[in-house]
């Protein structure tokens, strides 16, 4: 027992008592399984991506040797043949062309336009008949390609990260009863909320970090090299994690419940926004103002230089049109902030009131 | 404001849709006093204490700790308080040594501080061998235990505890119920809620009770228990009582009533003082009367909540 009696304390500040609830919270997301959970998740995702067109016996370089079929250029029949190289992302410089085994050099012989991978032989120069000719050449998938075909899950696995880190962190206090130990202390819920959004977000962002790590480095391996706007690609994810954060931690100050916030936060993000968006792909509404279809602009950047432009596909047969809407970056930042602000307020107000009356 | 107790409750109400729960009770507790809350179930005691530790908001009224309202400045007013609301549930991811850290370093304790008062409570509550535990293993009772320790922690001037007992072995009881002696002789002020009459009379000075919100007595437990009704004596025997014995009892002054609802036990109703009773012991060993135990029956504040509660309802 204590030799003296009561203390009278000084508070730290708001800011202090705000790190020092991260922190706990962090500690508690390292200990639970959700944690590796989500790492695991986020592993499966990456490595399926990698290893299907592996398994395809699509690889992301290497290289190949091919026989051409010479075809009469129908543009200029008496002096030259062409065929295609049946190849993807090919390396311009790579490119050899052998006749019945000897090398031939490219000057004034052939060339390779790399729009439909043409090979066009000049036969005013040698006689092709009843002649081998062969290929030779490197491959290598763009890093753009390449982190594209992972960016595409960019979105769902941030959802997925929230679904493990935000959708419960308001409402599982009073559902486990650790508000009555939490609660009565001298810290505003504000800043409580605030040390547990702070704390979802780095673990959520964490996971998302691995994610484009992983990226990175098997891109690294794969192509030799990394997409130019995988960083502008990351701080959209960023901020698309924030917004969505903001809506799980909403859910999570109106559910009673951690598994109905859970699976609400889940079917909203993964079923109910998307069906709605989907609808404005059939009637011709762009859904900009959804958080889901901003989510869209960690794939679409990296295609910052050349940004992809909404189109309209008419399905021939089928009666039906097509709209393909792509987020516009400067409306959709709004869009997240909005979010981000909007239920990020009325959450963090509604966590305030909410009284511990079970 | 001087004037005021260190927990000071004016007309505090609270309402649950049409339910009133808290009816403008007030309430004065002075420093250094242990306070009973005592009530039946839905008296209203755990909404005040909710209320008091900032878990639920009041409808109207105030109720000031050290002098700040806890319905206007929660953060301010619960500085210096510790307390135990129901029976809490933990972070069953951490160790009590992380819990306590955690609650201490929001309460602004340092962090040589911490470790010394962690050491030392976790001795008192007989959780140092789990201290590197992870507290989803342990049981209900070391849970009890714990949240007490985290009420302690930072040596807080008020202790507020719902029914601190609750959940507990026989001997944590005792051992709860010897912190508790041992923080009152300390000068700590603390108001806790029990159903258990006697360690409120073992443990309290002070005893408030409440029924359907309502204030229905506080005072001092010595005062109290003066105003219960004490008039029954319960008599043990080694042997059963002859009839000359029991008739020479019956003449006695000041008894008014003999009952003996087994061979071997009595049950006197008597009006006379302690002076009187000793007198009355003597005129029974002297009827030669083999007395083993002779005591008044009953509980003073068992008695007297059994009567207000039931006028109160």
């Amino acid at each position: 027992m204590t030799d003296c009696g009561p203390v009278k304390r000084t508070l730290p500040t708001h800011f202090t008592q705000m790190l020092t609830v991260t922190r706990y919270e962090m500690l508690k997301y390292m200990r639970s399984r959700r944690l590796v959970g989500c790492i695991a998740v986020i592993i499966l995702i990456v490595a399926l991506i990698y290893i299907i067109p592996l398994a395809l016996n699509q690889p992301y370089s290497g290289h190949i040797t091919m026989e051409l079929q010479m075809n009469p250029n129908p543009l200029d029949p008496a002096n030259s043949s062409f065929d295609s190289l049946n190849h993807s992302s090919i390396l311009d410089e790579s490119i050899v062309i052998s006749i019945n085994g000897t090398e031939i050099p490219r000057t004034n012989n052939w060339t390779y336009t790399s729009s439909g991978n043409i090979v066009k032989i000049n036969q005013s120069v040698m006689d092709l008949a009843g002649k081998h000719v062969v290929a030779d050449f490197d491959f290598r998938e763009s890093a753009k390609s390449f982190a594209s075909s992972f960016m595409q899950f960019a979105s769902t696995l941030i959802i997925i990260c929230i679904v493990f880190f935000g959708a419960d962190a308001l409402v599982s206090e009073y559902q486990t009863r650790t508000a009555y130990l939490l609660f009565p202390n001298p810290i505003k819920k504000e800043i409580m909320f605030l040390g547990k959004f702070l704390a979802s977000f780095i673990a959520s962002l964490l996971m998302v970090g691995l994610f484009y790590v992983l990226i990175v480095g098997l891109s690294l391996l794969s192509v030799g090299g990394v997409a130019f706007y995988l960083p502008l690609s990351f701080a959209f994810a960023t901020l698309f994690l924030i917004s969505i954060l903001a809506v799980a931690f909403f859910i999570s100050s109106i559910m009673k419940g951690s598994t109905g916030a859970i699976v609400l936060t889940f079917f909203l993000m993964f079923m109910i926004l998307p069906i709605v968006q989907s609808v404005g792909m059939f009637s011709g509404m762009k859904m900009w103002f959804l958080v889901t279809f901003t989510g869209d602009l960690a794939s679409t950047s990296l295609s910052w230089d050349h940004y992809p432009v909404d189109s309209i596909d008419n399905i021939p047969g089928m009666g039906f049109t097509l709209y393909n809407y792509y987020p516009d970056p400067g409306t959709s930042v709004i869009v997240m902030f909005a979010y981000l602000i909007i239920f990020g307020a009325i959450s963090m107000y509604l966590f305030k009131r909410k009284e511990l009356t079970g | 404001m001087t004037t005021q107790g260190i927990i000071h409750i004016e007309n505090l109400t609270k309402n649950f849709g049409t339910v009133r729960a808290v009816d403008n009770l007030c309430l004065d507790i002075k420093e250094g006093t242990t306070v009973g809350f005592l009530g039946p179930n839905g008296a209203g005691k755990t909404t005040t204490i909710k209320i008091l530790t900032n878990l639920i908001h009041a409808t109207s009224g105030k109720a000031y700790m050290l002098g700040i309202d806890v319905t206007k400045e929660p953060r301010d007013a619960l500085t210096n308080v510790g307390a135990v609301v129901e029976t809490p549930e933990f972070y069953p991811f951490l160790t009590p040594i992380e819990t306590l850290a955690y609650l201490g370093k929001i309460r602004g304790m340092k962090p040589n501080e911490i470790e010394r008062r962690t050491a030392e409570l976790l001795k008192t509550v007989k959780l140092t061998e789990w201290k590197d535990q992870r507290i989803g293993k342990f049981s209900k009772g070391m849970k009890q235990r714990l949240a007490i320790a985290q009420a302690m922690l930072h040596e807080p001037e008020i202790l507020i505890l719902d029914e601190p007992t609750s959940g507990l072995d026989p001997r944590g009881m005792v051992e709860v119920r010897d912190i508790l002696n041992v923080l009152r002789s300390e000068g700590y002020t603390i108001f806790m809620s029990s159903h258990l009459l006697a360690e409120v009379q073992e443990t309290c000075n002070y005893v408030a009770m409440i029924d359907l919100g309502k204030l229905l007595i506080y005072d001092s437990v010595d005062k109290l228990a003066k105003m219960a009704n004490m008039n029954q004596i319960e008599i043990v025997l080694a042997d059963a009582p002859s009839k000359e014995a029991l008739e020479r009892i019956a003449r006695f002054k000041d008894v008014a009533k003999i009952q003996q609802p087994a061979p071997l036990r009595l049950y006197l109703e008597f009006t006379g003082d302690p002076n009187m009773r000793y007198l009355l012991l003597k005129e029974m060993l002297a009827a030669d009367m083999k007395v083993l135990t002779f005591n008044p029956r009953g509980l003073a504040l068992e008695n007297l909540y059994m009567q207000l509660v039931g006028d109160s309802r």
